[in-house]
């Protein structure tokens, strides 16, 4: 049993002097799913907007297909990409396979139906008569539709902090299509799996414990936004 | 002659076309000979030369059908629209702000038609705003709800500094502009709102029953502000209320609004003058023939109000205590409903809404004699 307390001692200790093998797999980690996040929110904030705001065929069904897309099992979409950009898959010749790259379009397929729904319960909640109300001002059509967006822009940031705090702490898609390249494509998440089946308690706790605290972090801050739109 | 006219109307219309692109100095001078050939064709129109026409309009909603045959606004007036609730008052307003395109009908802006023309729409919008009733703030700070306008119209920021400042001192919050739009009270955001909509400056100011969530104190204040900007800007100003008395306070035409129907333009049975009063007695006189009996504490000039329902219409003189009985003559009938409404010179022109039933039970025909009669205490005074 003493390996548990070995264990946190040593990850104190990585934690306290800043060990640099542990900094820089927190450094990929955050810079994959940071990057992953603002693909995310490039796609789906207009798929959100979309659906929240216009009418057209199918509008209902593309509701349900991206709230169902929130459970995407995220081993689903990381063996997609991996058949997609192995070397004999369609995209097989980018030669992108366990590199961060990998990384960042599964975690972005991830989190697009996260920014979207969100989006769209953010926009449904806007007051209809801030579009109105923009109009009588002398907006045009375009800015009307800005002025709406601006109104529901601590539920839409909430929503891009709720993905990345999805995509932080998700193994998967990271394994399999990172591959857990030390100094490259190593997350947080890959890491903590691959330490602990070593029996390497003290990196995996130290790295479990910056996880954490990230990703309550995040959610902290997705709370705080998510009062501030009501 | 009237087929002439038209065909003249016409061409002048297509020339505006032609010359659009032009410089602003022709098109200014275009305006000037259009407005000239409306005066030669409707001599009626010169005192108050409309900018803004509204022609057989129709509105249809949720089986909600709201029609308006014809609404003139001209600049520097000020027009009430009364009614119940649910008579289409908010949708008209709407339709003028051209947040709801109309079913059917024109509406003409300085003599060009602007439905179904998004760069005449826009041109319009930049001229029109409507403060809705319970008004939403942007949920931001005050000095950019009042800013907004202007900041999509692309003005300096310098300017719209100037301006918001300007503004929110002449709704009377001059330190309001850094509060959270959202926490003000009702009030004070209605305030804002109409802030944020007199500092465009606007050609016609549209405003949905102001002052009814507000308290009195408010209420006095925002109608302070209405007189006020009019009379200052020239601006032409639309608005609805409950409230006839504010109607009549503010404005100089009342235009009544029933089931989504605009009836007749212009004030029914409102007249002005001064109250006589001799011991037990007193009466305003409307022309020197005619004097109304009245009860009021109000002396010098005031406005009477005898509501048509409440005038009776009979073949022979009425022996009652009703103590105004005119002798008259029908002038007009006009079918409203299951209701007929007379046209009544007795002096002065009135109006009386009568049943249909009643109407054939005692024989009455346009042209007619009759005896026109009122309660002394069915006359408002204000």
């Amino acid at each position: 049993m003493s390996f548990i307390a070995d264990g946190l001692r040593e990850a104190v200790r990585l934690i306290v002097t800043l060990n640099r093998d542990m900094l820089g797999i927190v450094a990929v980690s955050v810079t994959v799913s940071s990057v992953a996040t603002l693909l995310a929110a490039l796609v789906g904030l207009p798929i959100g907007y979309a659906v929240a705001t216009h009418r057209f065929p199918g509008q209902r069904l593309a509701a349900t297909i991206l709230n169902t897309l929130l459970a995407l099992p995220t081993v689903v979409v990381g063996l997609v990409v991996y058949s997609m950009l192995s070397r004999r898959g369609p995209l097989g010749f980018l030669d992108l396979l366990y590199t961060p790259t990998a990384i960042i379009i599964g975690e972005a397929i991830l989190a697009i139906p996260i920014v979207s729904a969100f989006t769209i319960s953010a926009l449904k909640g806007v007051d209809r008569r801030a579009g109105e109300t923009a109009l009588t001002l002398g907006a045009t059509p375009a800015q009307a539709a800005a002025a709406m967006i601006l109104e529901a822009r601590f539920g839409i940031l909430a929503a891009i902090v709720a993905s990345f705090g999805r995509v932080i702490a998700e193994v998967g898609a990271a394994m399999m299509l990172g591959g857990n390249i030390r100094g490259s494509t190593r997350t947080m998440t890959t890491a903590i799996a691959l330490e602990t089946s070593k029996g390497e308690f003290g990196l995996a706790m130290a790295l479990g414990f910056i996880l954490l605290t990230v990703a309550f972090g995040a959610n902290i801050v997705f709370q705080w936004l998510q009062g501030f739109q009501e | 002659m009237k087929d002439e006219g038209r065909s003249k109307d016409e061409e002048s219309k297509d020339e505006g076309q032609r010359t659009k692109a032009k410089s602003d100095e022709e098109s200014e001078e275009n305006k000037g000979r259009m407005s000239f050939s409306s005066f030669a064709l409707r001599p009626s129109s010169l005192p108050f030369s409309p900018f803004l026409l509204i022609e057989d309009l129709v509105q249809g909603q949720d089986g909600f059908r709201l029609s308006v045959p014809r609404f003139a606004v001209a600049p520097g007036r000020a027009y009430a629209i009364t009614g119940p609730n649910g008579s289409g008052k908010t949708t008209f307003l709407k339709t003028l702000a051209l947040l709801i395109r109309p079913a059917a009908g024109r509406l003409m802006f300085e003599g060009t038609v602007v439905t179904g023309d998004a760069e005449q729409e826009q041109r319009y919008r930049h001229q029109v705003t409507l403060v809705m009733q319970d008004a939403y703030l942007f949920k931001r700070n005050v000095f950019e709800n009042v800013g907004y306008g202007l900041r999509v119209r692309g003005v300096s920021e310098d300017e719209v500094r100037t301006k918001v400042g300007r503004a929110l001192e002449a709704v009377g919050l001059p330190d309001f502009g850094l509060r959270a739009a959202h926490r003000l009270s009702r009030g004070e955001a209605q305030r804002v709102a109409l802030a944020r909509a007199l500092i465009l400056d606007p050609r016609l100011l549209l405003l949905d029953e102001p002052t009814a969530n507000v308290d009195a104190a408010n209420a006095d204040i925002i109608e302070q502000i209405i007189s006020r900007t009019m009379s200052a800007h020239g601006m032409a100003v639309v608005f609805s209320t409950h409230n006839l008395d504010q109607a009549y306070r503010l404005t100089d035409e009342v235009v009544s609004l029933r089931d989504g129907l605009m009836l007749d333009a212009g004030p029914t049975n409102l007249f002005t003058g001064e109250v006589e009063a001799t011991v037990g007695l007193q009466r305003v006189r409307l022309t020197p023939d005619v004097a109304v009996q009245v009860t009021t504490s109000k002396t010098g000039r005031v406005h009477l109000l005898i509501p048509p329902e409440d005038v009776v219409v009979s073949q022979a003189p009425l022996a009652s205590s009703a103590r105004n009985s005119f002798p008259g003559r029908i002038v007009r009938a006009v079918a409203d409903g299951e209701q007929i409404r007379l046209g009544l010179d007795i002096g002065v022109e009135l109006s009386a809404l009568i049943t249909r039933q009643s109407f054939a039970d005692i024989g009455l025909m346009v042209g007619g004699k009759v005896y026109v009669t009122f309660k002394t205490s069915a006359v408002r005074v204000f």
